[in-house]
């Protein structure tokens, strides 16, 4: 790196192949390392807005998985045709396209789930999860590393989705899965359960500070999960008798 | 082995402290227990207007609390003895307990204490580092939660309530879910100047301990909601959207005294903190001159909106607010001046609130919001440090 000159800073670097990421810890890294729900912490406004009931979080995490999938696949096939300059653009109207038919095929055969989504089903084409993955891998790598990461991530936002939409209407409203039936099909209406009556539920969980509540309590919980070494290496050099 | 640690760590692992060691007579202990000492006039204002009750939801939050302040150490590694008799938490219960309704169900206490205590106070650090009141707070989460129960579940104060709302009365109600409405009734009825309509068929309104089974439908209970459960302030917040704060509608002259002598009590405990210095004066009276003045202006300009000075200041939760509320050293601004700004932000807060709010009361939302201003506010009023900012073209 040629730090010396003023004008112009170069960075040069070398490309191992034998140093590639296995492809199952790229699938895992969306999935959990780094989780964009948890730790990216990209999308919040959705993940925020439509997890008032585990329901509408898992058409939203399953319409936005469809979409990631999608384009990272294509924006990889046509990595080689896309000029560098105008690859915002081109990402932009790709993932619209492909937006555009989710939300119609949403709207055809789930005309449930799409009046409940709302605005955030057409939303999704500004899910910065989308781009960051075209941005980050997909215009990078190829078509199978670039899908298993997309499916990875997009799994990942699924997940903390419905867990945060799970917790937030148990607590909010005593019930899971409530209206699956009308809103996937009729094999879900199983899915529906009440589990206590609603003199036990505190409605904070399913307004917006609840939503706050909830995913900082899941951070908290990946946080922990990962400095759990750290801290336990930490502890072992605490004086306990001086502890206040 | 690398190991970095804060200077907080430091202090709470090595007991290292920096020069100088000045000897303080007030610890954080010392200053907690007067505290406590002093909101005990009001307590016992309050467990004679209205009963057992608000003894029960200070053991049940005390209890919560422990567990909670418990386990947090425990996840902490602190001491658990420290944590456990600092003072302070007992605090947050009381508080909690005197702005709780009576008769709240148990479950609903605890959660609202577990609220305060763990993501409130400890989450931000624990004892002097949380943003906002713990007790207000967890009043809040549930006012927003389930604001049916606590109007359902509130006891007007009256005197000598203490007679009819006995501790066994008032477990029924708490611990065993029997309907708060009928206990109600019959305080009601106990009243000094109370009409006989008021003893319903089906209520033996002389014996406190016979609880009809046939009321505990929950419809009939949602009915009369509207008109027997609301506090004094939905009362008014009711005739207001009727055009008028009409206060003779729902407040007659013998009920308002159980809220001077409660709002006596608070400034009793108050003034013996201000003796002790703990209570800093000069926020205390800016805020309950900005109270009045602000009500007065309000009221001579829109009296259809604005309550009356001396019914903003004894109703609701004015009093346990200026006294206790907004002095708490922790969450207020950190800058003389600042505390002031504070004072008189909460205060109008209230009154605005109160007159324009979709919420009857508004002591506890103002206090949060407050809270979160005081970061700001602290900036704002930031003293000059000597030597730095002076006119242009002198020091500088």
């Amino acid at each position: 790196m040629n730090i010396h000159d003023d004008s112009m800073i170069t960075v040069e670097g070398t490309k191992d192949p034998s140093r590639k990421t296995p492809l199952l810890k790229v699938f895992l890294r969306g999935l959990w390392s780094e989780n964009p729900g948890l730790c990216q912490l990209l999308g919040m406004c959705p993940l925020l807005a439509v997890s008032t009931s585990a329901v509408s979080a898992l058409g939203l995490g399953l319409a936005t998985l469809l979409v990631v999938c999608l384009s990272s696949l294509i924006i990889s096939i046509l990595r080689r045709f896309i000029l560098r300059e105008v690859r915002i653009p081109l990402y932009v109207v790709l993932i619209a396209t492909l937006v555009t038919v989710v939300r119609a095929y949403t709207e055809a055969y789930y005309p449930d789930l799409y009046s409940s989504l709302g605005i955030y089903l057409p939303l999704i084409v500004t899910n910065c999860i989308i781009m960051g993955r075209a941005e980050a891998v997909a215009g990078r790598e190829n078509p199978l590393r670039s899908l298993l990461d997309a499916a990875g991530t997009g799994l990942g936002f699924g997940l903390v989705l419905f867990v945060l939409g799970s917790i937030r209407e148990i607590l909010g409203a005593g019930t899971w899965m409530a209206g699956a039936g009308t809103v996937l099909g009729s094999w879900a209406s199983g899915l529906e359960t009440v589990l206590y009556p609603s003199d036990y539920t505190y409605l904070v969980a399913i307004l917006p500070p609840g939503g706050f509540f909830v995913l900082a309590l899941l951070i908290a919980m990946k946080n922990a999960h990962a400095i759990h070494a750290r801290n336990r290496r930490e502890n072992r050099f605490r004086i306990d008798s001086v502890r206040d | 082995m690398n190991i970095r640690i804060t200077e907080q760590a430091q202090k709470q692992n090595l007991g290292i402290e920096p020069a100088p060691h000045l000897h303080a007579r007030m610890s954080t202990r010392m200053i907690m227990l007067a505290t406590f000492l002093a909101l005990l006039p009001a307590s016992g204002a309050f467990y004679y207007f209205t009963g057992f009750g608000f003894v029960w939801q200070f053991l049940i939050s005390l209890a919560t609390a422990t567990v909670c302040e418990a386990a947090v150490a425990l996840l902490r590694r602190r001491s658990l003895v420290a944590s456990l008799t600092d003072c302070s938490f007992p605090i947050t219960c009381l508080i909690l307990a005197l702005t709780l309704p009576p008769l709240l169900p148990w479950y609903l206490t605890c959660a609202a204490t577990a609220f305060a205590i763990l993501l409130v106070k400890e989450a931000f650090g624990g004892l002097g580092m949380n943003i906002f009141n713990p007790a207000m707070a967890g009043f809040i989460f549930l006012f927003v939660s389930c604001s049916g129960f606590m109007f359902r579940t509130w006891v007007a104060p009256q005197s000598a309530a203490c007679e009819v709302m006995t501790p066994s009365a008032t477990m029924d109600v708490i611990f065993y879910g029997k309907p708060p409405l009928d206990l109600k009734s019959r305080l009601e009825a106990a009243a000094p100047g109370a009409t006989p309509v008021a003893t319903r068929e089906g209520h033996d309104a002389d014996n406190p301990f016979l609880v009809p089974e046939d009321t505990t439908s929950g419809a009939s209970e949602s009915a009369e909601d509207a008109t027997t459960g609301a506090t004094i302030l939905e009362g008014v917040k009711a005739s207001r959207k009727q055009g008028t704060v009409d206060l003779a509608s729902v407040l007659a002259d013998e009920t308002i005294s159980p809220y001077i002598w409660i709002s006596c009590m608070f400034a009793l405990g108050g003034i013996a903190l201000m003796i002790l210095r703990i209570v800093i004066v000069k926020m205390a009276l800016s805020f309950f001159i900005a109270i009045a003045l602000f009500a007065a202006i309000g009221h001579a300009l829109w009296p259809a909106l604005f309550m009356p000075v001396l019914d903003q200041l004894i109703l609701g939760g004015t009093a346990i607010c200026g006294f206790f509320i907004i002095t708490d050293p922790v969450t207020n601004a950190g800058t003389s001046k600042g505390r002031i700004a504070f004072a008189v932000l909460c205060a109008f807060l209230i009154v605005a609130i109160r007159a324009l709010g979709s919420y009857s009361d508004s002591v506890a939302f103002s206090v949060l919001l407050s809270n979160a201003a005081a970061p700001l506010i602290d900036v704002l009023t930031h003293r000059r440090a000597f030597g730095h900012g002076y006119r242009n073209g002198e020091l500088d």
